[in-house]
C-alpha cells in the first residue's frame, strides 16, 4: 500500500522550497528597511566619503536593489554568506565551527528532555486523574513556564558560585588546549551538566504533556483491556501496548522540537557563553554582523522548514492509518 | 595593585558610597561611533621629543614583582585581528600588546610626546622634511627585526592602500625611505602640526610586521589566527571565542624602553555576559575587567574583600548637540540658556552617584593644560549654567529676556500642552511652536525635540534628557524627548541633520587641540542639510574655523596650547554642543594577583589610568 505519494511528496517539497524563497526574500526586505544602512557599524564619523564608498563597494551595496537582491538569493541558495564583517572570515566557516558545539550541547539535552517527558507523560496518562497525574501535571506546567535563562542563573548561582560543583560557563577549561581523550570526555561532561540541565528541566514537559494526554485516549481503548485480557501485567500493558501508540504525536512534535530547540540555544548559550551558534548569533547582532546574523537566521529557517517535510514523511511511515496523496 | 591615588585615579571607597544617592546608572558613554571604542584620528599638534626613553620613564619601576599570569576578562569575542580594519576594542585588547607606536604618551605627563619606535625625530615644517631615528632592540616574535626598511615598507603599503583605518594618518605622507638599518626620512604633502602626535599625527599608527604582510593579497579580507609583535609579547595559544593567551618575551622590547614584561603570561578570557565576568573576578578566576563597569556593580564589589574598584578619568564627554540650522537654535543666546536648564546636579550625584565631572568645554578635564584657565580667560565666554547645577526657572528666564541675540524672547501665558510652568516663551512675539523651524525653514514645527537613545539602550541618558525635557517645560519652553534606536541616529543625525538637539557621547577623544578639526569646523558641515554623505558637524557650527585652523598650524607647544585654549572658550561661548559630562572609567580587580603596576599604556580599556601591566 503506498501511504505516500511521489506527487504530494513532490507538491511538499515545492512547497518548503518557495517557503525558503520567501524566507530569503523578508530577510532581504528586513535587511534593507532596517533604520539607518547595513554599513552604519563599519561608518565612523572620522571616514571620508572615498572611504564609506569603498565599503558599499565591497559589500555590492552601491549596486541597483534589484540587483543586489538577485545577488542575495543566488547567494543564499547556495549557503553562501559571504564574509563577516565582525571577524572578516567567511560566514558559512563561522556557522560551521559553532554547529560542532551546539550539537554538543543539544543532542544530550534533547534526548534527555524527551525520555524524561515520554516517560513522565506516560506514567501520568496512565494514572489519569490521580493525585500522582495532578501534581505531575501542574509540576510540569510550572517547569514549562519557567524561563530557560532564569533556571541557567539558578543552576549557575547554586551548584557554580556557591558550591563550586560545576563550572559557570565554557566549553572546555580556559587557557589549555591539548587534552588527553579521557580528560577531554570529562571536561566535556562536567561543563555541560549545568546547560544540559537548564534545557532538560525546562524542556521535559514539552512531551510530558503530549503524552499524557495521548496516553489519557489511549488508556480506554479496546485493544488495552485486550492486551489486560490475555493475561499481560500492567507495566506492560502500559509500555507495550499503550506508549507505543502514544508516542506518534511526541516522535512529530520531537522533530519539529529540534529546531525551536537549536532556536532556544541563543538563551542557553549566552548564559553559559557556549560557544555555540546561539551565541554567534548574539554576538553578530550586537556587533552589527549583519551578513552572519542573516545566515544564522537563515540557516534556522531553513532547518525548520526542513524538519517540517521531515515531519509529513515520517508521520506516514509511523502511523500506518495515514495516509497521503493516494486515491479517496 | 598600588595603593597610593594619583589625581586621575581614585580607589572607591565606602565613604563614595554613602555620599551619593541610590539611583544607578552607567557609566559607559554611548559614543557618537555607535559605541566603538576608538578613536578617529584627526590633526594637529606638534611633538617635538621631550626626553629619551631613559629621561622620562613612564612609570616607577622598582619593587616590580615578576611573574603571573593575569587574566583580563573580555564582554565579548574579539573581532578580526587586523589592524586596518577592525575597531573593536576587545580584539585592539590583545592586538595592542603586540604593536609598537612609534610615540607615546605618559599620562603623567599628558603634554609631551614621549619615545618609543622612534626614538628620535625632526621635521622642518618649511620644507615638510623630517628625519627619524629608531630605537635599537625591538624584534618582531618570529625573530625578524624591527628596523627602518621594514618600517619604510609599512609606511608605504598603508599610503598605497586604501579604506584602511589609518588612511586620514599616511595620506598625509608624500614619501618614506629608509636610510639606514634604523634611519627614515619622509616628506609630507602639507604642513601639520601633528606629525609625531600619538593618536593622532601622520605617524600615529601600529607598526605592523613589513615581512608578514608583504605576503598578504588584500587586506580588507585579511584574519590572522595568530599574530607577530614586537611589544614584549608573543602569540601562545587560543581557543577562539573563548581564551587567548601572550607568553611575555622581554627580549623584543629593548631595555632602553624598559625591562618588561614583568609578568609570564597575560591571559585574555571572553564572557557572553558581564554578570558571569564580575563573578568569576569575585571568584579569583579573573583579575581585571578590560572594560569600564557601571557604578552599581562597583558598588556592589566594594562589599567584596576579594576585589577593588578603580576609578579614573576618561578622555570623552557626554553632551547635547544643537542643531544651528533651525529657530531658535540658530540664536546664540536661546543656545546659551540651556545651560542654565539642564539637570546636571541630578545627572551627577544621583543618576552617576558622584562618578563624573560636570561638563563645560569641549575637551576632558585630563586635557588641563589645554583648557582655559577661567571663565573670563582667554576671553569672557560664560558660565552657562547655575551655581548648584539645579534648575533656576527665574535665571533662565532673565538670561533669555535680557539677550542680546537674534531674536526677542518673551514669557507670556501658557498656550502649549505640553509646558508645566507659569508662563511660556515667544520668539520674536510668536508661540515657539509657530517660530520652530526644520532644516527648510518652514516654521511651526511644534515643541523642539530631544533626540535620546531608548532608555532600555541607555537608561541614565534617557533620565537625563527626561529631566532636561521636564526643565525646559518649566521654563515656559515647550519640549518634548524623541526616542530614536542607535541604528538610526546614524543616518538621523550623520547624513540627514534632522533634529532639534541630539544627546550622545564621545568616548575617547584624543587631546582637543587634535580634534576640533574633523567635529567643529566649517570643513565638516552640510549647511543646507542636501548632502546624503556621513557629516561629521552636524550642528552646522562654523564660527570657530580661524581660532581651530590657528590651533592645527601652530607648531610652537606654548602657543598652541594658547590658541587651543581660545578655540576652547569660543566654543563654550557659542555652544553648539552642551557638554553635559565628564564621565569616569571604572575597573575591577582582583586581589588574587598582586603584580599590578602604575604603568600608561596598559590592558585596560583606558590607557589614560595607570592600571596596567608592566609591559609598555
Amino acid at each position: 500500500m503506498v501511504r505516500i505519494t511521489g506527487r504530494y511528496l513532490l507538491r511538499r517539497v515545492a512547497i518548503s522550497v518557495v517557503t525558503v524563497y520567501v524566507l530569503a526574500s523578508l530577510l532581504f526586505v528586513l535587511m534593507h528597511a532596517m533604520p539607518g544602512s547595513p554599513i552604519d557599524a563599519l561608518v565612523g564619523p572620522g571616514m571620508t566619503s572615498e572611504q564609506i564608498e569603498n565599503i558599499k563597494q565591497r559589500f555590492g551595496l552601491n549596486q541597483p536593489l534589484w540587483r543586489q537582491y538577485i545577488e542575495f538569493i543566488t547567494s543564499v541558495t547556495l549557503f553562501d554568506f559571504g564574509y563577516s564583517v565582525q571577524t572578516l572570515e567567511p560566514v558559512r566557516d563561522r556557522l560551521l565551527d559553532r554547529f560542532v558545539p551546539t550539537l554538543v550541547l543539544f543532542a544530550p539535552a534533547f534526548m534527555l528532555q524527551y525520555s524524561m517527558g515520554t516517560i513522565i507523560g506516560t506514567f501520568l496518562g496512565w494514572k489519569r486523574g490521580t493525585k500522582t497525574d495532578l501534581g505531575g501535571f501542574t509540576t510540569g506546567l510550572f517547569m514549562y513556564s519557567i524561563p530557560f535563562f532564569w533556571l541557567g542563573w539558578i543552576l549557575v548561582g547554586v551548584f557554580s558560585y556557591e558550591l563550586g560543583l560545576f563550572p559557570s560557563g565554557s566549553m572546555m577549561p580556559a587557557f589549555t588546549s591539548s587534552f588527553g581523550w579521557v580528560e577531554a570526555v570529562t571536561n566535556l561532561l562536567w561543563h555541560m551538566t549545568l546547560p544540559v540541565l537548564s534545557l532538560a528541566l525546562v524542556g521535559w514537559a514539552g512531551p510530558m504533556l503530549i503524552m499524557r494526554t495521548t496516553m489519557q485516549d489511549v488508556v480506554d481503548a479496546d485493544y488495552i483491556d485486550f492486551a489486560r485480557a490475555q493475561g499481560y501485567d500492567e507495566p506492560t500493558v502500559m509500555t507495550r501496548f499503550g506508549a507505543r501508540n502514544a508516542l506518534i504525536p511526541v516522535v512529530t512534535q520531537g522533530i519539529i522540537g529540534i529546531a525551536f530547540m537549536i532556536d532556544g540555544s541563543v538563551i542557553v548559550e549566552t548564559v553559559f557563553s557556549w560557544p555555540g551558534i546561539g551565541q554567534l548569533l548574539v554576538d553578530a547582532i550586537f556587533a552589527k554582523d549583519l551578513p552572519t546574523a542573516l545566515a544564522a537566521f537563515y540557516t534556522l529557517g531553513v532547518l525548520i522548514v526542513a524538519l517540517r517535510l521531515v515531519t509529513d514523511v515520517v508521520y506516514t511511515m509511523i502511523d500506518p492509518r495515514i495516509e497521503f496523496g493516494g486515491e479517496a | 595593585m598600588p595603593e597610593d591615588s594619583t589625581e586621575f585615579e581614585q580607589l572607591v571607597d565606602r565613604r563614595s558610597v554613602l555620599r551619593y544617592g541610590v539611583i544607578g546608572g552607567t557609566v559607559a558613554l554611548t559614543g557618537c561611533t555607535g559605541g566603538d571604542d576608538t578613536e578617529t584620528p584627526a590633526d594637529s599638534a606638534t611633538d617635538s621629543p621631550t626626553g629619551t626613553a631613559e629621561g622620562t620613564p613612564l612609570s616607577t619601576e622598582e619593587d616590580v614583582e615578576r611573574g603571573g599570569k593575569p587574566v583580563v576578562g573580555l564582554g565579548a569575542e574579539p573581532q578580526a585581528f587586523n589592524p586596518l580594519v577592525t575597531s573593536d576594542a576587545d580584539a585592539w585588547a590583545i592586538m595592542d600588546r603586540l604593536y609598537p607606536y612609534p610615540t607615546v604618551r605618559d599620562p603623567a605627563d599628558v603634554e609631551n610626546t614621549h619615545p618609543y619606535v622612534f626614538n628620535d625625530w625632526s621635521f622642518d615644517p618649511d620644507s615638510l622634511t623630517g628625519e627619524v631615528t629608531l630605537t635599537e632592540g625591538f624584534q618582531w616574535s618570529d625573530g625578524e627585526p624591527l628596523d627602518a626598511e621594514g618600517v619604510a615598507w609599512w609606511f608605504q603599503y598603508l599610503m598605497d592602500q586604501s579604506g584602511h583605518r589609518y588612511e586620514s594618518n599616511t595620506n598625509q605622507l608624500a614619501s618614506i625611505e629608509a636610510t639606514g638599518d634604523y634611519s627614515l626620512e619622509f616628506e609630507l604633502e602639507s604642513s601639520t602640526a601633528a606629525v609625531f602626535t600619538p593618536e593622532t599625527g601622520v605617524f600615529a599608527v601600529p607598526l605592523l610586521p613589513a615581512h608578514v604582510w608583504q605576503e598578504v593579497d588584500d587586506y580588507t579580507q585579511y584574519s590572522p589566527d595568530e599574530l607577530i609583535g614586537a611589544h614584549g609579547f608573543e602569540w601562545s595559544d587560543s581557543n577562539p571565542g573563548n581564551w587567548y593567551e601572550l607568553t611575555a618575551n622581554p627580549d623584543l622590547l629593548p631595555d632602553e624602553i624598559h625591562e618588561g614584561p614583568f609578568i609570564d603570561n597575560l591571559r585574555f578570557r571572553v564572557f557572553g555576559d558581564m554578570t558571569t565576568l564580575i563573578q568569576e573576578l569575585q571568584r579569583g578566576n579573573v583579575d581585571l575587567t578590560y572594560s569600564s563597569i557601571t557604578p552599581n556593580r562597583a558598588f556592589q564589589l566594594q562589599d567584596t574583600d576579594s576585589v577593588k574598584v578603580w576609578n579614573s578619568r576618561a578622555r570623552g564627554y557626554n553632551y547635547i548637540a544643537h542643531n544651528m540650522r533651525r529657530v531658535p537654535f540658530d540664536d546664540k543666546p536661546f543656545r546659551q540658556s540651556l545651560g542654565f536648564i539642564y539637570p546636571y546636579n541630578y545627572l551627577q550625584s544621583q543618576l552617576r552617584r558622584g562618578l563624573t565631572e560636570t561638563g563645560d568645554y569641549v575637551a576632558a578635564k585630563v586635557y588641563e593644560p589645554w583648557r582655559p584657565d577661567s571663565f573670563d580667560q582667554p576671553m569672557d565666554h560664560g558660565p552657562y549654567s547655575t551655581d548648584d547645577g539645579e534648575l533656576d526657572v527665574e535665571q533662565a528666564r532673565e538670561f533669555l529676556r535680557n539677550a542680546d541675540g537674534d531674536h526677542e524672547y518673551t514669557f507670556g501665558p501658557v498656550e502649549s500642552d505640553v509646558v508645566t510652568g507659569d508662563q511660556e516663551i515667544r520668539v520674536d512675539g510668536e508661540l515657539l511652536t509657530e517660530a520652530h523651524t526644520n532644516n527648510d525653514g518652514e516654521a511651526g514645527q511644534g515643541p523642539i525635540s530631544l533626540v535620546i537613545t531608548p532608555p532600555s539602550t541607555a537608561p541614565v541618558e534617557a533620565q537625563a534628557g527626561a529631566r532636561f525635557v521636564e526643565n525646559l517645560n518649566e521654563v515656559g519652553i515647550p519640549a518634548e524627548t524623541q526616542p530614536v534606536a542607535e541604528g538610526s541616529q546614524n543616518s538621523l543625525i550623520w547624513v540627514q541633520e534632522d533634529f532639534d538637539m541630539w544627546s550622545s557621547g564621545w568616548i575617547w577623544m584624543p587631546k582637543p587641540h587634535m580634534y576640533m578639526g574633523f567635529w567643529l569646523t566649517s570643513g565638516s558641515v552640510d549647511a543646507d542639510s542636501s548632502s546624503d554623505q556621513v557629516n561629521l558637524n552636524p550642528m552646522g557650527y562654523t564660527n570657530a574655523d580661524d581660532l581651530i585652523t590657528e590651533v592645527q598650524t601652530t607648531f610652537d607647544p606654548d602657543a598652541q596650547k594658547a590658541a587651543t585654549k581660545e578655540a576652547l572658550a569660543r566654543v563654550y561661548e557659542d555652544q553648539p554642543v552642551l557638554v553635559t559630562e565628564y564621565p569616569n572609567r571604572l575597573h575591577a580587580s582582583s586581589n588574587a594577583f598582586e603584580g599590578w603596576v602604575k604603568v600608561p599604556g596598559g590592558i585596560t580599556q583606558n590607557p589614560w589610568t595607570y592600571l596596567n601591566v608592566r609591559e609598555a
